[in-house]
């Protein structure tokens, strides 16, 4: 599903994380690691948003080779969210979706499913943590991807939520679509089948069986 | 009252001074690098002859005013300075007068202008535009020491949504190309008007300045490069916007032409007020072919600085002395009587270029500090 060969990402000439080999088949995927050891950077050089060295493809499609492909199958939910203050949830999922090539009918349910209706056309200036979290979520459902990947998604939301992002996980990997979620919070990912655990610490990306994690 | 006077004098008008060295030095350079200063006391000699362009300079010197004030409340909204709220228990006229010092140094720089044209405007025999002049610059003050004591008895304001945006948000949706446009308006303000106003000026000047038979094109290409020149900074602010905001965006699959469209849209709308302000006193003797050119020449320096921030990751400093540079380059271009029709082709063909190459190269550099790993709570 998704094949990382040689990646290395610095920042400045200080070396983040380096993943020389990794395969990651269909499944559900977590990744444990402290504040600052890479997740965050990681996840977001597999979204297309960082430059970084190395190969990704992701099924066929390359990052750098198919672009516009690549980045139609990957997903990617903040771990804190922020946006453009004058801008309404509405304005982002439909931003997002038209991006994505979501249908009407997929916003109206994520929307409801993860109950932005009543904040929807707020200002995120006025939003709180979890309103925000919401939102960041329902742009990562958007579309038709192959991979979706999660930072943090369980902080910051209500129970209630918690349970509905499980169900939507569950519903969309039963669909085929990969998971690539991260938590601090060994117990949090109880609830789905996690194929994968995998650490990230010391720059360095490696696979740990369920028991350790 | 001096323990009063220094930490006020430190946390905002030395700050204030820090911040906005790279515009006053933009505003600076045009002012005494391309204008002379006969040319000065010619411009002043017109608007003190014009209550219309009078109003407009009383205007724009409002705008700085406001900038000003903006900067004094925007910090007076950080947690950092709270401390600053203890200033209401001092008696009131010593607040007033620290308020008074603090808006007066802020000001220092419109003060000096004013003293230096006001006193050739006295010697041509308009005094009583002078003294209107002088009067403005001197009362004005007052209003940013009400605004700020206004502030000190009522900090941390509440947000109120109203009721016609609520409606408009329900109705709408927001375009992409005016995401960067709405932030200026509801982030930066004043720095959008200041800026405006600047480069309104300029075209403005540029077209009225020297009226000759033979209108010298080169002057407005002058203008022109000033114009592109001074966006800088809201390029630096579009760059930094979308970075930190909307970080989604690289994860969008759109096509670099796609996305080349929408910033086209969005340079486009940006220098609307300036292709405006051309087409309305565009001098005689000018074919609307160069008028064109010189909207192009603009359009191309938008995307070769956009361009430079995606290939190099900028701060003020380095924006600041590069700037400095490309407008030398540009000024002996111009006077050297390269076509502008070259110019813009140059301008554009790079600037597209630098997009491509670098748009997904581009990153937001953060501190190195933020890079070390944190203990777990």
């Amino acid at each position: 599903m998704l094949q990382i060969k040689n990646l290395q990402k610095s920042y400045g000439g200080h070396l983040v994380i380096q993943v020389p080999d990794l395969v990651l088949s269909e499944g559900i995927h977590w990744f444990k690691g402290a504040n600052g050891s890479g997740k965050t950077t990681f996840f977001r050089t597999l979204a297309g948003m960082l430059p970084f060295e190395g190969e990704i493809q992701l099924v066929e499609w390359g990052i750098r080779k198919q672009p516009i492909d690549y980045r139609l199958h990957i997903n990617y939910g903040e771990a804190e969210p922020d946006y453009p203050e004058f801008l309404t949830a509405n304005d982002l999922i439909q931003f997002v979706a038209t991006a994505k090539r979501a249908s009407e009918s997929q916003v109206d349910s994520l929307i409801e499913m993860l109950g932005i209706e009543p904040f929807l056309y707020q200002p995120t200036g006025t939003y709180s943590s979890g309103m925000l979290k919401k939102t960041s979520l329902a742009l990562a459902f958007l579309g038709s991807p192959k991979v979706i990947i999660l930072d943090e998604p369980l902080i910051t939301i209500d129970d209630a939520t918690v349970q509905r992002v499980y169900e939507l996980v569950r519903d969309y990997h039963a669909k085929g679509v990969t998971f690539l979620l991260s938590s601090h919070q060994d117990f949090r990912f109880n609830a789905l089948p996690i194929k994968q655990l995998f650490e990230v610490k010391d720059k360095k990306i490696t696979e740990i069986s369920p028991s350790a994690g | 009252m001096i323990p009063v006077l220094n930490i006020l004098r430190k946390t905002l008008v030395v700050e204030y001074y820090r911040l906005n060295t790279g515009f006053l030095f933009l505003v600076l350079m045009f002012a005494f690098g391309i204008l002379r200063p006969e040319d000065h006391i010619a411009l002043s000699a017109y608007v003190f002859a014009s209550p219309f362009l009078l109003g407009l300079v009383f205007a724009f010197f409002g705008l700085y005013h406001l900038k000003t004030i903006f900067f004094v409340r925007q910090r007076l909204l950080w947690d950092s300075h709270d401390f600053l709220f203890q200033l209401v228990l001092i008696p009131k006229w010593q607040r007033w007068l620290a308020l008074l010092y603090v808006q007066a140094m802020l000001w220092l720089p419109v003060v000096l202008y004013a003293a230096f044209v006001g006193y050739y405007g006295w010697k041509i025999g308009q005094q009583n535009a002078v003294i209107a002049t002088y009067s403005y610059i001197l009362l004005i003050p007052f209003t940013a020491v009400a605004s700020y004591e206004y502030r000190l008895f009522r900090p941390n304001p509440d947000t109120k949504l109203s009721a016609f945006s609520g409606y408009l948000n329900r109705r709408f949706t927001k375009p992409y190309w005016s995401y960067f446009i709405l932030y200026l308006f509801k982030d930066n303000p004043v720095l959008l008007f200041l800026t405006k106003g600047f480069t309104c000026f300029i075209v403005l000047g540029v077209c009225k300045i020297y009226p000759t038979d033979h209108y010298d094109e080169r002057l407005l290409s002058l203008g022109a490069l000033t114009i592109g020149m001074v966006h800088s900074v809201l390029l630096l602010h579009l760059y930094e916007f979308e970075h930190l905001q909307l970080p989604l965006l690289r994860n969008l699959p759109l096509s670099l032409r796609q996305r080349s469209i929408q910033y086209l849209q969005l340079f486009a709308l940006l220098i609307l007020p300036e292709t405006l302000f051309l087409v309305r006193y565009l001098p005689k003797g000018v074919s609307w072919v160069y008028a064109i050119q010189w909207w192009g020449f603009i359009l191309g320096l938008l995307w070769l600085i956009f361009g430079r921030f995606l290939q190099r990751h900028y701060v003020m400093d380095t924006l600041l002395r590069q700037g400095f540079y490309a407008f030398f380059v540009g000024f002996f271009l111009i006077m050297f009587r390269i076509p502008t029709a070259i110019l813009v082709l140059t301008t554009l063909l790079l600037g597209i270029y630098l997009f491509q190459r670098f748009y997904y190269q581009s990153e937001y550099i953060v501190h190195e500090e933020g890079l070390k790993i944190r203990p777990e709570s």
